[in-house]
């Protein structure tokens, strides 16, 4: 059966071929009667033609406007329209109970800018990306490329790394709060005193507590993204490497100048995802610490829900959120333009 | 198969009648000419399901819409979200982190004249007072207690818990040295439960009205809590306590206490089917320590969230709804509630405890004698995450007292 872009593809095409043959047709008599007459009906055709033709392309607009208008509508919906009421509310007094608003002007954007929670939780949440992005990326490739070989087991050593990713972790956070409990007691701190080591105060301390939160999220990552690398890696051909042995290439140069430059579009895809999910990272941190000791653990998407929901400082909040989507544009624009550079630079 | 035009509209007629009478039977039921009141709880159906049985057979006329959204914030969104939307329930639910905006926004109506206020404690109509108008019913309240293991106080010779918190600390000192783990609290969680207990002895012997604190123009409760918070770092400052109460959860601290391995802490009723069904633990429940002899022992503790009519209420189901209140503070419902486990504060009604709790039930629970500092501030919530923020701070050493005082009120002050 033919779909319907094709149909109202034949049709344009059977539209225009008429025309054609009517101007070869013409091309003859013109060649008899003189040169003048032919260059005319020449134009006349060609604008013609192209009238057919961008007819035929606003169509074709349209029908493909019918079919991008489901999601056009859930994203007008469920984003456009939130994201400019966000904007207005940032400039508000919104508090969730009065519709009686009043401006504020930048208040709310002074008041993002001069909490020291806020800029604390700005900090953990960049460090917690940057960190993550960089710490999953460097273990997933070596990752990838042991598990890429053949050895016995090694679907059951894919599927046991895949595996950490599939909890969300938000479960994560509650299983390993018990691990790095901060009593003797805690799972960690057990094994420790076997060797006679004393309780180490890892979710009391802010910066074990950093620590601990940003060891799990490259610990449960690292295997998602070791399956992505996998995939990228077998796509590579084979005889590249043939021809590297041959050449007397070791392992380490294989690795560096035919593995890496061919894994670039996946270390692109990778990073990006880590980065933006880092960057709206909650459920981990708040499981594990509720963004504690003091603030050390907070991040930026707690501090929007924490003010403007659970506060009910829906202005605050949203001028958070506001300048939160623009950073996070900002820096994921970044990213993409040096992955291209990068990129570029290998091709 | 071909049918004639009118069969068709014989079938279509037949199809859309059976659509819309279980429609129509619905609306047609036994609740027809009955007032129905729309009531918005945080207690589930299975809680709730009882008292509305009850009322509804007292009160055949009457018939309740219930609807339910679990504590707190969950609560306290969809409430939002409905008086917003103008789909306010008739009664609701008053709690310390709504009642505040509840009552700036004019969304509750002034109870005090009302007859069903007669029994309520004094306590818990302060608990939701704005300017000497009371806008919720609270009818049950709760008081945290020092719980301790008799067997291991017995081992550094102490018999109870100490009343005054120099004794407290001696107390826990002497524990210590008998190698058994004294105190545990929960920092993690929240802000301890002591400095409150302090503070609120404290504005008794001054004879502060709490309720006015909410209506002063710029909040200070850091600086209101700061010699309470100086006298609790005492038990950090002394190393009677481990600083590492930082990261143990209230659930943490009361598996160490359930397994012998520390002497008391601090909590309150809801923990008590945990330590009865604990086996071999001698477990008994004292008033918190009195800041010294010059102070009443006071207990950190709260009414009970109440219940408010929505302000723009009127006619039958403003009748029906003060109905509603009326049995919920009668004698059948307070009997129930007492039955569910709850400590009910109304006057002329004496709830039966669990008997390690009746000394606190009767010390501070009846006479009123416990303070919550998130009931008597603007923006209990900034307060709430702004102090157990900064006391994880304190107790790891980073920040002093003053400087605990001092944030927490700048925080409170950029909220306003």
């Amino acid at each position: 059966m033919m779909n319907p872009c094709s149909r109202t593809a034949q049709a344009a095409e059977d539209a225009v071929r008429p025309v054609r043959g009517y101007s070869n047709h013409n091309h003859e008599r013109h060649q008899m009667s003189g040169i003048t007459t032919s260059v005319n009906a020449s134009a006349h055709e060609s604008r013609e033609y192209r009238n057919r033709k961008r007819m035929q392309g606003f169509r074709e607009d349209v029908t493909s406007f019918w079919f991008l208008l489901p999601i056009l509508a859930v994203f007008v919906v469920l984003f456009l329209v939130p994201l400019i009421q966000t904007l207005y509310f940032s400039f508000t007094d919104f508090n969730g109970y009065s519709m009686n608003l009043h401006w504020q002007g930048l208040s709310n954007y002074r008041k993002v800018f001069s909490d020291p929670s806020t800029l604390e939780g700005l900090g953990f949440t960049i460090l917690y990306a940057i960190v993550v992005m960089i710490g999953v990326t460097l273990l997933a490739i070596p990752l990838a490329v042991v598990v890429n070989h053949k050895f016995f087991g090694h679907n059951f050593v894919r599927s046991v790394f895949f595996f950490f990713s599939v909890p969300s972790l938000a479960i994560m956070g509650m299983v390993w709060k018990y691990i790095f409990s901060p009593m003797k007691s805690g799972v960690v701190n057990s094994v420790l005193s076997v060797f006679g080591i004393a309780p180490i105060p890892w979710l009391s301390n802010s910066g074990l507590a950093k620590f601990c939160v940003i060891f799990i999220a490259i610990w449960a990552q690292i295997g998602w993204h070791a399956t992505l690398y996998l995939a990228f890696l077998q796509s590579i051909p084979a005889d590249l490497y043939e021809q590297a042995t041959v050449d007397g290439a070791s392992p380490f140069q294989q690795f560096m100048h035919i593995t890496v430059p061919q894994l670039m579009p996946g270390i692109v895809t990778s990073t990006f995802l880590l980065m933006s999910g880092g960057l709206k990272v909650y459920d981990l941190p708040f499981t594990m610490t509720k963004g504690g000791p003091g603030y050390s653990t907070y991040t930026v998407t707690q501090s929007i829900i924490q003010q403007g929901i659970g506060q009910s400082q829906y202005g605050v909040g949203s001028a958070l959120a506001v300048l939160f989507f623009l950073a996070t544009a900002v820096v994921v624009m970044l990213q993409l333009w040096f992955s291209n550079v990068i990129s570029a630079r290998f091709e | 198969m071909k049918l004639q035009q009118s069969t068709r509209i014989i079938m279509a007629s037949l199809a859309a009648g059976a659509l819309i009478l279980p429609l129509a039977s619905c609306g047609a039921g036994g609740n027809a000419d009955k007032i129905k009141l729309s009531y918005l709880s945080w207690n589930n159906e299975q809680a709730s399901k009882p008292f509305i049985d009850e009322f509804e057979k007292e009160n055949p006329d009457i018939s309740i819409d219930f609807s339910y959204s679990p504590p707190t914030p969950e609560y306290i969104q969809t409430l939002q979200t409905r008086l917003v939307g103008n789909q306010a329930p008739d009664v609701f639910v008053i709690t310390s982190e709504n009642k505040a905006d509840l009552m700036n926004n004019h969304y509750v109506k002034d109870l005090t004249d009302e007859p069903f206020m007669k029994n309520i404690a004094q306590a818990n109509k302060d608990f939701v007072t704005r300017d000497g108008k009371v806008y919720g019913m609270s009818t049950s309240s709760w008081a945290s207690g020092i719980v301790y293991n008799k067997d291991l106080l017995k081992k550094a010779g102490t018999q109870e818990v100490p009343k005054t918190w120099d004794d407290f600390l001696a107390a826990c000192a002497k524990l210590k040295k008998a190698g058994v783990t004294p105190y545990l609290e929960t920092v993690a969680d929240g802000r301890s439960r002591i400095p409150d207990a302090f503070t609120g002895a404290k504005f008794a012997k001054d004879g502060t009205d709490v309720t006015s604190l909410a209506s002063k123009s710029r909040q200070t409760p850091g600086e209101d809590e700061k010699q309470a918070i100086k006298e609790w770092m005492k038990l950090y400052d002394q190393n009677l306590v481990t600083r590492d109460t930082v990261g143990m959860s209230a659930d943490d601290v009361k598996t160490q206490f359930v397994n012998g391995q520390v002497a008391m802490i601090c909590t309150g009723p809801w923990d008590f089917s945990t330590f009865q069904q604990a086996k071999g633990l001698n477990w008994g429940y004292a008033q918190m320590p009195a800041l010294s002899s010059d102070y009443e022992p006071y207990s950190q503790g709260s009414p009970s969230p109440g219940l408010a009519i929505y302000s723009k209420l009127s006619g039958d189901r403003l009748k029906a709804a003060e109905k509603f209140l009326a049995f919920m503070s009668g004698k059948w419902a307070l009997k129930q509630q007492s039955r569910n486990g709850d400590a009910v504060t109304a006057t002329a009604f004496d709830s039966k405890v669990v008997g390690q709790y009746e000394d606190v039930y009767t010390k501070n629970v009846k006479t009123g004698k416990y303070f919550l500092m998130n009931n008597f501030y603007k923006k209990p919530d900034v307060f709430e995450t702004a102090t157990k923020a900064e006391t994880q701070q304190l107790v790891q050493g980073k920040i002093s007292a003053d400087q605990w005082a001092k944030n927490v009120d700048a925080k409170m002050a950029s909220a306003q």
